[in-house]
């Protein structure tokens, strides 16, 4: 697949769409809500927004293996790190999660990645040109087999962003349901088979023309935004300017804004760490049961909520969930304005 | 003005030897008889046709009943039966011969190879091709058209008596690729072949108009010649008639020798071709040319997406237009990389070159023309990227960096190709990661000049007007003269311009070199003023209530509007850009990227809105 070679556009810089950000924020801060859906016409910065959260995931800690493993998670070890943690081997490391790009056109075996017996693929190279091989290295299994990369192998506890998800092959939605279910890949070859972590936020765009997404998608999917443009001039105006700033100095403008990243930054480490000690109010609880009740909203869905609202008293700091959290959390799960007004 | 195709080619010379290859009495027909109807006149024996005359016969199936009453009569003379009745014995049977028109089966393999791309040339062809067509209506001839293009000859259809079909596809025929010359006789005698069974008696003709130019064998590899020759042989052994139009410039060896082994007619139909390029006067030349310049200051734009008739907006045209960006001064590599910047932009070629220099020296440099590279509809990635990695050859992306990458009908190409160049926009390199695990990286920085005709059908995807900024309309001067007072004003610089041109060539091509000249020092300018340049309030307000009022989807028609404004200003040298420029920006970016495509008077209605808006402002100022 092609690769851009772009610098990105901060995240703190786009101008409006709180829903969307506030949206992409919870999702790091709290990756068991889920994933997002965003549809809208182009051009209002879903890609700019998906690309610069990429940015914007703070270190954790890992266990110094290519799946990015949580050392406080033994039972949901990979096969490396499960034998490591046997022998008492275990590193510790911090890493960066990755943002990966795929387009739709992508394939079963790309996106899995898959065990093969030798190390390297065969290819001639006739290196006065440009060509490069490319870094990603095979895993040993045992002595005859070896893992070769996919998108997943590199996704854990990392964001999969597809455009126009809507023409992603049903096999390949199937997959990406499943993973996204069980949080885990599992691989078979033909003496070999091999499991790994792939806990991921799936974040996928349609253009609001086009037709809609695969139904299991979007059963899978927690988040469903419907987005517009700007409805003030003065935010029409702010977007023109900073992406003039932008693309006349972007080192510059990134400069600008590397205050905001870092502090934003840090505001979900910070989230991420008090988010366990948040806890929600019974009556809270019972307005909620309530509404679930009266709008009919399945459990799975009202669970997500109570999830949601916690993240976001952790993500302003308050180790109590308020009705205004909940209110938010609603708006954001299911999207019925006369809900959130009843909440209110 | 230039001389219409029609004086160019000798289109009664063609109809001449047409019928001379169907019938030898073809100096009757101008006497009358076959002016009309089919060509050609078979005597037979069958029931069908009228009586002419009669014969002696045995075995008779169709009497001639006079004839053999009156042989009877004739034998019997003065010996008649008592009864007075008359014996007819089997001498006396006479049978009728009647004479009917035959049908004649023509099949039409034409050349629409890439070679055969010059406007004379196709606008001749074409006109040969609707000449035959019609006249082997008017003669009820059935007729099968084969195009030859590509890798194998495609059968536009096979034999029918409609034109229309056949018509269809001259029209929206484009010429490119291979020569597949062969492949379209075999086709042909096939077609002919398979007609043969049913219809013994019609005429087989094979009308070939090529510039015998073959450059595609059938078997890949294959001996291209001999496989020619053995066609032209099948011809002449199946007995098919075969004409031979050549329609290159000049009379070619190679079609001669196709007539004379087929046993054919030879004709070369480009006598009165001129050799000098003709000049077309377009509309839009001017706005082309500027767009151009902005893409080229400002490459954030993407390019320039032109829409009108395929006659005009050829890639020919283009080329001519293209001409007006200044020279670059480039190392001396298949990239063009631009020797001012660091060498980490550069290619893998001089990247190595400058790895092998001693210290202190620099590679050398050459100022060539902007480069101008078209891309097939059909284009694989291989082609793209140069990917074909044993080989170290530039893909077509590498060649046209910092010069114009040329899609025609760029609606129509391939979705994830065309993804992939819009995504190569305002780059300065790609990386191409193939899926055998290579990546490929080659610099990107060109201006996509891409094509396509308005009509019911065709439909300019949102992805495309996303990326590229500008849009042009193009269409032939004559076409315009009476529209408006503006296009009027234009029409008169064509006019002066093409005087210009008659009087001294030369001279005009001069002129426009100099042109040239004097643009390079505004471009680099323009470029360093670009930077410094901001819209003011106003400006800005204006930009987005335009959106607003157009229902333009997302926020990147702005976006783009406030860019080409800024580029404007820029090449005119303002530091604040005045409200002229966004107006014209707007023009040049909101065709097509309002939610309901606008006719040309709500197009004009709504730039009036725009004006009316500007003063506005400035009884505000």
């Amino acid at each position: 697949m092609p690769e851009k070679n772009e610098l990105i556009y901060p995240f703190t810089a786009i101008v409006g769409q709180d829903l969307m950000k506030r949206a992409f924020l919870l999702n790091v801060i709290n990756p068991n809500i889920g994933s997002i859906l965003l549809k809208g016409p182009d051009g209002i910065g879903k890609a700019i927004a998906a690309r610069g959260m990429g940015e914007i995931f703070p270190k954790i800690a890992t266990t110094a293996c290519p799946f990015r493993c949580d050392p406080n998670e033994p039972e949901r070890f990979c096969y490396w790190c499960m034998l490591k943690y046997q022998m008492g081997t275990l590193e510790a490391a911090v890493d960066f999660p990755q943002l990966v790009e795929v387009k739709p056109s992508l394939g079963n075996e790309e996106l899995l990645g898959a065990i093969s017996e030798t190390k390297t693929e065969r290819i001639e190279i006739d290196y006065r040109n440009s060509a490069e091989v490319d870094q990603n290295e095979f895993l040993q299994i045992d002595d005859e087999n070896f893992l070769k990369p996919g998108v997943v192998t590199r996704l854990n506890r990392g964001m999969l962003f597809v455009q126009d998800i809507n023409q992603l092959s049903d096999e390949v939605v199937d997959l990406i349901v499943s993973i996204l279910e069980g949080k885990i890949n599992i691989l078979t070859g033909e003496t070999a088979a091999i499991a790994h972590p792939a806990h991921f936020i799936l974040i996928g765009t349609i253009n609001s023309e086009e037709w809609a997404a695969n139904p299991k998608l979007e059963r899978g999917i927690t988040i469903h935004l419907e987005l517009t443009e700007a409805q003030t001039f003065e935010e029409r105006i702010e977007i023109m300017e900073r992406r003039r700033a932008f693309e006349t100095a972007p080192i510059l403008f990134r400069r600008q804004y590397e205050q905001h990243q870092v502090a934003l930054r840090n505001r979900i480490t910070k989230a991420r760490e008090l988010l366990s000690n948040v806890s929600t109010p019974d009556y809270l609880l019972r307005t909620l049961a309530r509404v679930a009740v009266d709008f009919d909203v399945s459990e799975s869905k009202t669970q997500k909520i109570e999830e949601v609202a916690q993240t976001l008293a952790a993500y302003h700091g308050r180790s109590n969930v308020v009705s205004d959290d909940l209110a938010h959390a609603v708006e954001l799960i299911i999207p019925d304005e006369n809900i959130v007004t009843e909440l209110i | 003005m230039a001389k219409s195709t029609t004086e160019l080619i000798d289109t009664d010379a063609i109809i001449e030897l047409l019928q001379t290859l169907t019938s030898k009495r073809f100096s009757k027909l101008t006497q009358g008889r076959f002016k009309s109807g089919r060509r050609v006149e078979l005597i037979t024996r069958g029931a069908v046709g009228h009586y002419i005359k009669y014969r002696e016969s045995k075995d008779v199936k169709d009497f001639a009943f006079a004839p053999t009453i009156r042989a009877a009569a004739k034998r019997a003379g003065v010996k008649r039966r008592p009864d007075g009745l008359l014996d007819i014995k089997p001498q006396d049977f006479r049978e009728k011969i009647r004479k009917r028109r035959a049908s004649t089966l023509t099949t039409f393999i034409f050349d629409t190879s890439g070679s055969l791309n010059k406007d004379t040339i196709r606008t001749g062809i074409l006109e040969i091709i609707k000449i035959l067509l019609l006249n082997s209506y008017q003669k009820r001839d059935r007729i099968a058209l084969i195009s030859c293009q590509g890798r194998e000859a495609l059968v536009v259809h096979p034999f029918t008596s409609s034109l229309e079909r056949a018509m269809k596809y001259l029209r929206q025929v484009h010429f490119r690729g291979m020569t597949p010359l062969a492949s379209g006789i075999q086709e042909g005698l096939t077609l002919l072949k398979n007609k043969m069974t049913a219809e013994p008696e019609a005429k087989q003709v094979m009308v070939i108009v090529t510039d015998g130019h073959a450059n595609e064998p059938i078997v890949p590899g294959g001996d291209l010649k001999r496989e020619i020759l053995r066609a032209c042989y099948m011809i002449r052994e199946t007995g098919v008639k075969s004409l031979i139009i050549d329609v290159g410039e000049k009379p070619g060896e190679e079609a001669k020798l196709l007539a004379e082994q087929a046993g054919g007619l030879y004709y070369h139909a480009m006598k009165n071709l001129p050799r000098r390029r003709r000049f077309i006067p377009i509309l839009g030349e001017e706005q082309m040319k500027k767009a151009l310049v902005y893409c080229r200051i400002n490459p954030k734009i993407g390019g320039v997406l032109v829409r009108g008739p395929k006659d005009v907006i050829t890639q020919e045209n283009m080329k001519r237009f293209a001409r007006v960006l200044p020279g670059i001064e480039s190392n001396e590599c298949h990239y063009h990389c631009d020797p001012n910047k660091p060498s980490e932009s550069w290619c893998w070629e001089c990247k190595t070159k400058k790895a092998t220099l001693k210290k202190g020296m620099s590679l050398r440099k050459r100022t060539v023309d902007a480069p101008v590279v078209s891309i097939p509809l059909d284009v694989n990635m291989e082609e793209l990227f140069g990917a074909s990695v044993a080989k170290a050859k530039p893909g077509l992306v590498g060649r046209a960096n910092r010069g114009i990458l040329f899609v025609e009908d760029i609606n129509l190409l391939d979705p994830e190709i065309r993804n992939l160049l819009l995504d190569m926009v305002g780059q300065e390199t790609y990386t191409f990661k193939s899926k055998d695990g290579f990546n490929i990286t080659t610099p990107c920085n060109f201006m996509i000049v891409g094509t396509w005709e308005p009509d019911e059908w065709s439909h300019i995807d949102r992805v495309i007007l996303e990326k590229i900024g500008l849009q042009i309309e193009m269409r032939k001067a004559s076409a315009a003269i009476h529209a408006d007072d503006k296009q009027i004003v234009e029409s008169m610089e064509i006019v002066s311009q093409r005087r210009a041109y008659e009087s001294n060539p030369e001279r005009y091509h001069e002129k426009l070199e100099i042109r040239r000249e004097e643009l390079l020092p505004r471009i680099e300018m323009a470029q360093n003023l670009l930077a410094k340049i901001r819209l003011p309030y106003n400006s800005l307000d204006l930009i987005s209530r335009t959106c607003e009022n157009f229902r333009v989807e997302g926020h990147e028609t702005e976006i783009m509007i406030e860019r080409i404004a800024r580029t404007i200003a820029a090449f005119e040298g303002r530091e604040t850009p005045i409200n002229h420029d966004v107006i014209e920006a707007a023009q040049l970016t909101l065709p097509h990227r309002t939610k309901k495509a606008p006719s040309l008077e709500e197009k004009t209605s709504k730039i009036d809105e725009i004006k009316a808006l500007v003063k506005k402002y400035a009884r505000e100022e």
